[in-house]
């Protein structure tokens, strides 16, 4: 039986790639969608995973089913193998994974089980049945750019960040470039903890910020350390990933939340109604829900609140990218002309500060 | 003197304080002849325990006392391994590592991510009226002033009091200490736990003033940089005292420079700490001083009329 299934499975992807070698095949899974989470750190993270778990509850309560899951799996191939080929044999075919550094070992495993749907949440790597997406997190941060740039007096805001890799470069970006077009002449700083968890270290670089003259810290860390350190010198800060107005009760403007579950929600229910495809390297935003500001933002103006609803209603539209010509980086370099939007792989390859902001990647 | 270097002195006490307290902590044990390299371990026990009595309701002085006890209790573990059951200790250290480590992630999940009250200055009105720069220099929380007056105590118990010639006896000649009439078994656990009470307070510093939340793995390595710091130091807390200044001098320059906006190398300045290490550690290999401090019993079980 098992070796019948196997021919049949042989059979029907060579069908699939006869009929059509580059559209992407609809994934048929063996049976009703069983869903299992790997997660890189622990759910109690504050950040990272403890977003990923949000959706992951979520889709308990949506799909009416426990959904299992792992902590705390580092990126070792081996051991994300390990991981998954025990969920595959306990009968679970849509595995849905939480980093970048599970892409090789989910491609592998993909390949290996054409019947399992992966998702890999913050990956790159694709597969007829896996598919990497990630938030348009930049999308987010132009709005909460566009708050900070609103409540700041001097001028100056400041935001903590891990690596400068360009996922994160296109949140600072952002940052800077939504504080610009609030208010003109506002800079950004930029720090690099260069770790994604060290709050000894993000508390470090929020006081020092400070003492540079920044009245506004944005955190793009799992850890709330360095809004916590603005809110005791009396300054706004802006949470990431989770709300994290319960951090910074005075000071905070608004987190940019991750909803994961508006994105996987769907794509589970196309699994179950079988038309579900993979995306391959794909980005959600504030159009799939997938990205949102905690509203209404704290200390802002009702005027300036609905010109970040107006915002954030033409980037749902498609009307508005943040990264819209011109564009230029510190150097003066013209990123993105006159007239054009940025392209994808153009996000992908951001391996510049914008004009505004003061710090260095190199 | 104000702006970047008024910042700069200010910051320094600070990142100073725990590194001192860590090493301060380990100097009391490895003069005795037990070298603990479960430091970063104990200290996130002392940090982890700090958050959860704070988080629990507590108030400072009883989360202090917390993570003074949580530290007191995993030392008493190496206690029994390294010095009544005489393993070897490097290996019982690096088991106190990992343990620790470990044992304070388990403890401090449901704790992590959600910030504390904050230990604030001793009294900011006093240095109201000095100039601004020693203003910011003085304005420390009191566990940061502890950690540069308790190296003086610990300096003068241990080179003026008979207590202190006895633990020094113990960490150069146990067997001669013993033939002396000193309980070396009970010398060396006295120290152990003292020093163990001190990375406590070290840990503590980290959650309380670094940070104000507890993170998983949180202490990064600062255990293993004190380490390092015992031996620069020669052994002796008053020179730890200028270690540390000289390390925290490194690390609070870093987020300074940072946050300015230059256009520097990032990758070179956050090197700076791991350089300063190196180079501190290659400085107190030169000479025959540093030899001499010592402690020659250090790492060497004592097993009385043992062949040595």
């Amino acid at each position: 039986m098992k070796r019948l299934s196997l021919l049949a499975s042989v059979f029907g992807l060579a069908g699939c790639f006869a009929l059509a070698p580059q559209a992407r095949a609809q994934v048929k899974l063996d049976g009703p969608p069983k869903i299992a989470f790997v997660y890189l750190g622990a759910i109690s993270d504050g950040g990272w995973t403890g977003a990923q778990n949000r959706a992951r509850l979520v889709m308990q309560k949506t799909f009416h089913e426990h959904i299992p899951y792992v902590e705390n799996i580092p990126e070792q191939t081996e051991k994300v193998e390990q991981t998954v080929e025990l969920f595959l044999n306990r009968g679970y075919n849509v595995i849905i994974g939480g980093t970048y550094g599970y892409g090789d070992a989910f491609a592998a495993e993909a390949k290996k089980h054409p019947h399992v749907a992966f998702i890999n949440m913050g990956g790159v790597t694709t597969a007829p049945n896996l598919e990497s997406p990630y938030p348009k997190t930049f999308q987010g941060w132009y709005l909460a750019g566009y708050a900070a740039g609103s409540v700041t007096k001097s001028k100056v805001i400041g935001m903590i960040e891990g690596f400068p890799i360009p996922s994160v470069l296109w949140d600072i970006n952002a940052y800077a470039l939504g504080a610009k077009a609030a208010n003109p002449g506002t800079v950004a700083k930029v720090a690099f903890v260069n770790s994604w968890s060290d709050p000894v270290k993000e508390g470090q670089l929020s006081n020092a910020m400070i003492e540079q003259g920044a009245d506004v810290i944005a955190t793009d860390m799992d850890s709330p350390a360095a809004i916590v350190q603005a809110e005791k010198a009396g300054k706004y800060s802006i949470g990431y990933q989770n709300d994290m107005s319960a951090d910074a009760p005075n000071g905070i403007l608004t987190s940019v939340v991750f909803y994961w579950d508006k994105m996987l929600v769907p794509m589970v229910e196309k699994l179950k109604a079988g038309t579900w495809t993979s995306a391959g390297d794909s980005l959600y935003g504030l159009k799939d829900g997938m990205i949102e500001l905690t509203m209404p933002v704290r200390h802002v103006s009702p005027a300036v609140q609905t010109k970040i609803d107006d915002i954030k209603a033409a980037m749902i539209a498609g009307k508005f990218d943040p990264f819209t010509g011109p564009m230029k980086a510190q150097n003066g370099t013209v990123e993105v002309p006159e007239g054009k939007v940025i392209t994808t792989d153009q996000l992908w390859s951001m391996k510049y500060l914008v004009d505004n902001v003061q710090g260095s990647i190199k | 003197m104000n702006g970047f270097l008024a910042d700069w002195a200010g910051a320094v006490p600070v990142f100073a304080a725990p590194f001192l307290l860590a090493t301060t902590g380990l100097i009391i044990n490895e003069r005795a002849g037990v070298m603990n390299l479960g430091a970063e371990g104990i200290m996130a026990m002392g940090a982890v325990s700090a958050v959860i009595a704070m988080l629990s309701g507590s108030g400072l002085v009883a989360a202090i006392l917390c993570a003074c006890a949580a530290a007191v209790a995993i030392t008493l573990l190496f206690a029994l391994l390294a010095v009544v059951l005489r393993l070897e200790q490097v290996l019982s250290g690096l088991v106190i590592f990992a343990f620790g480590v470990g044992l304070s992630g388990v403890l401090g999940d449901s704790y992590a991510n959600q910030p504390i009250k904050a230990l604030g200055p001793v009294a900011p009105r006093i240095f109201a009226g000095l100039p601004h720069w020693l203003g910011r220099i003085l304005d420390q929380d009191p566990l940061t002033y502890f950690a540069f007056v308790l190296p003086v105590l610990v300096w003068w118990v241990l080179e003026r009091t008979e207590l202190g010639l006895r633990l020094r006896a113990v960490g150069e000649d146990a067997p001669a200490a013993d033939a002396a009439g000193v309980n070396v078994m009970r010398m060396r656990i006295g120290a152990v736990l003292s020093g163990g009470l001190v990375l406590g307070l070290a840990g503590a510093h980290l959650s309380l003033v670094g940070s104000q939340v507890w993170v998983n793995g949180m202490v990064s390595g600062r255990g293993w940089i004190a380490v390092a710091l015992v031996t620069f130091s020669r052994w002796n807390t008053l020179r730890a005292i200028g270690a540390a200044l000289l390390f925290g001098a490194v690390q609070a320059v870093i987020p300074l420079i940072l946050s300015s906006g230059l256009n520097v190398p990032i990758y070179l300045i956050q090197m700076l700490p791991y350089v300063a290490t190196i180079v501190v550690l290659g400085a107190s290999g030169i000479g025959r001083t540093s030899l001499s401090a010592q402690p020659e019993d250090l790492a060497r079980p004592f097993l009385r009329e043992e062949r040595r």
